[in-house]
């Protein structure tokens, strides 16, 4: 035991043993690696898996999952019939997955095409859902979309038609001087369309006015009267009591949104700088009648 | 025993020392993820806090901030008490979140309902919700806050329970259904904003649809599991061994 430790002289014995046992932590190190890669084949099934399916994981998150979704158990509660049901019904999943891919399923059926394109557009937009802005970046976002971010304006006005321009004329005539709306109403003959009733938001004055006479209404301030309007169905007067036009929201108001919206930009432009990475890579060919 | 000796010996000891401290760090760490998330052991709950508050600094903290509390004025809720929007709230329901997300890029992910903006022309993109007028909108919020006058709240009620259409997420009662990540409006706890008349006027007329990213993918397994556990432990400081369901 001396000669074998005693370091300054020769010794085969301890020579040997030494190589050996690099030989064997190098072996263990190659097959640890070895079988512990990704997309190793091997016959252990990674604690994370329930399943392996030709290599290809059956993930115990979802395995849990489903036993919650169609049991309402815990993995631990489950019975073992619950546990090999819902087992089987995710190896026999991936192993026709797999089939699919085999048979080329996405080439014919619009239904996997279909579902194929929208996996790769959500893994796209997934890289960028998680990284967060800063409050610079949603600042900034904010005051460079700040068109988007209006209070929604709102109005209440009363849209009154007249049989003739005459009578029109001499209603606004008198609601100009302040005379009482209903005594000119019945005076001149003017009935209310019903058109607008109450507070309304721009968005709903317009549907209910329509275009032109929106744009009228939108530039009347609390207590003018319009200008008599011809339109078909008589000459109308639109009467405004209250108008009060979108404003900027403040940023803290409008936080929750910004930061929606910043994700979903993101998103948008993810998506269409892989897009074209993916149209530069393939080998695209046109007809001759389409080029 | 020589020097030499004793440092070749002690060496070996640190090796193996090292060799098992590694051999036990992943031991734990797979029988953490093989475990019944939502009845973990102890030992597990111990090695699992660290490394889920370690993930949670670096991918969760930026928007639910470092201490959990979330941030109202976001809409990110707060994962501290024990008001779960989604699920029960169990470490597994956590697991699931963080890993499929909310509303986000992903097949699995929680997307059942979103909050239309009732002050648009078109409150909800997959939904025939009627707009409301500013005046419904201000008697839903009498009938929230049981403020303004007891005929605005009957309105508001009526408006809840009928053409407003927000008793078909938030319930008749208007306790909100975690199934469907729909918050409870009789609580103090709120998802958006304050709980003022304005912070309501906000979320009522212009609608919130926040997510959470899917984190499978980006995070491990293990990583998953540990973010779970710590953030279920938030809301439960003094859990190990976690309760059953």
């Amino acid at each position: 035991m001396s000669d074998f430790l005693a370091f300054r002289s020769a010794n085969t014995a301890r020579s040997f043993t030494l190589l050996g046992l690099g030989a064997v932590l190098g072996l263990g190190i190659a097959g640890y690696a070895l079988f512990t890669a990704p997309g190793t084949s091997t016959l252990i099934v990674a604690p994370e898996d329930v399943a392996s399916v030709n290599q290809r994981p059956v993930s115990r998150i979802d395995f849990d999952a489903q036993l919650r979704t169609l049991y309402d158990v815990s993995p631990t509660e489950a019975t073992p019939e619950q546990r090999k049901h819902v087992l089987e019904a995710m190896i026999r999943e991936e192993i026709f997955v797999q089939r699919g891919i085999e048979l080329d399923a996405a080439g014919a059926d619009p239904a996997a095409r279909a579902a194929l394109v929208s996996a790769v557009e959500q893994q796209i937009v997934a890289e960028s859902q998680t990284k967060q802005p800063t409050p610079a970046d949603l600042e900034a976002f904010y005051r460079q979309n700040q068109a988007k971010y209006m209070s929604e304006g709102t109005m209440i006005v009363r849209d009154l038609v007249a049989a003739t321009p005459d009578q029109a004329a001499g209603a606004l005539q008198a609601l100009r001087a302040k005379a009482p709306l209903d005594t000119t109403m019945a005076k001149f003959g003017l009935k209310d369309t019903g058109r607008t009733k109450d507070e309304e938001y721009y968005f709903a004055a317009r549907i209910h006015l329509g275009d032109a006479d929106f744009a009228v209404a939108q530039k009347l301030a609390a207590g003018d009267i319009s200008e008599p309007l011809v339109r078909p169905d008589g000459v109308h007067l639109l009467v405004m009591s209250r108008n009060a036009p979108p404003v900027a929201l403040a940023f803290a108001v409008a936080q929750e949104r910004v930061v929606t919206d910043w994700r979903q930009a993101n998103g948008a432009r993810l998506l269409k700088g892989d897009e074209t990475f993916l149209r530069k890579r393939a080998n695209v060919l046109i007809a001759e009648d389409l080029r | 025993m020589k020097p030499r000796t004793a440092a070749l010996l002690g060496l070996a000891a640190l090796l193996a020392g090292a060799g098992a401290w590694m051999w036990h760090g992943r031991d734990l760490d797979r029988r953490m993820v093989m475990a019944d998330p939502d009845v973990l052991p102890a030992d597990l709950f111990a090695h699992a806090v660290p490394l889920g508050r370690e993930t949670f600094a670096a991918h969760c903290a930026s928007c639910h901030g470092a201490d959990g509390k979330g941030d109202s004025a976001r809409g990110v809720p707060s994962l501290v008490d024990i008001d779960r929007l989604y699920g029960a709230g169990t470490v597994g329901d956590i697991e699931q979140i963080i890993a499929h997300g909310i509303r986000a890029a992903n097949g699995k992910s929680r997307a059942f309902a979103i909050m239309p903006a009732y002050a648009t022309a078109r409150p909800s993109p997959t939904e025939a919700i009627p707009p409301l007028t500013p005046g419904d909108i201000s008697d839903v919020i009498d009938y929230l806050l049981k403020t303004g006058n007891p005929e605005s709240a009957r309105r508001g009620a009526t408006i809840f329970g009928d053409r407003g259409g927000c008793f078909d997420c938030h319930g008749a009662d208007a306790k909100g259904d975690p199934a469907v990540g729909v918050p409870d409006l009789t609580d103090a706890i709120w998802l958006s904003g304050d709980g003022s008349r304005d912070a309501l006027y906000n979320t009522i007329a212009r609608g919130s649809a926040g997510m959470c990213p899917a984190w499978l993918g980006t995070l491990d397994a293990r990583a998953l599991r540990a973010t779970a556990v710590y953030v279920h432990s938030l809301s439960h400081p003094a859990t190990p061994p976690l309760p059953s369901r």
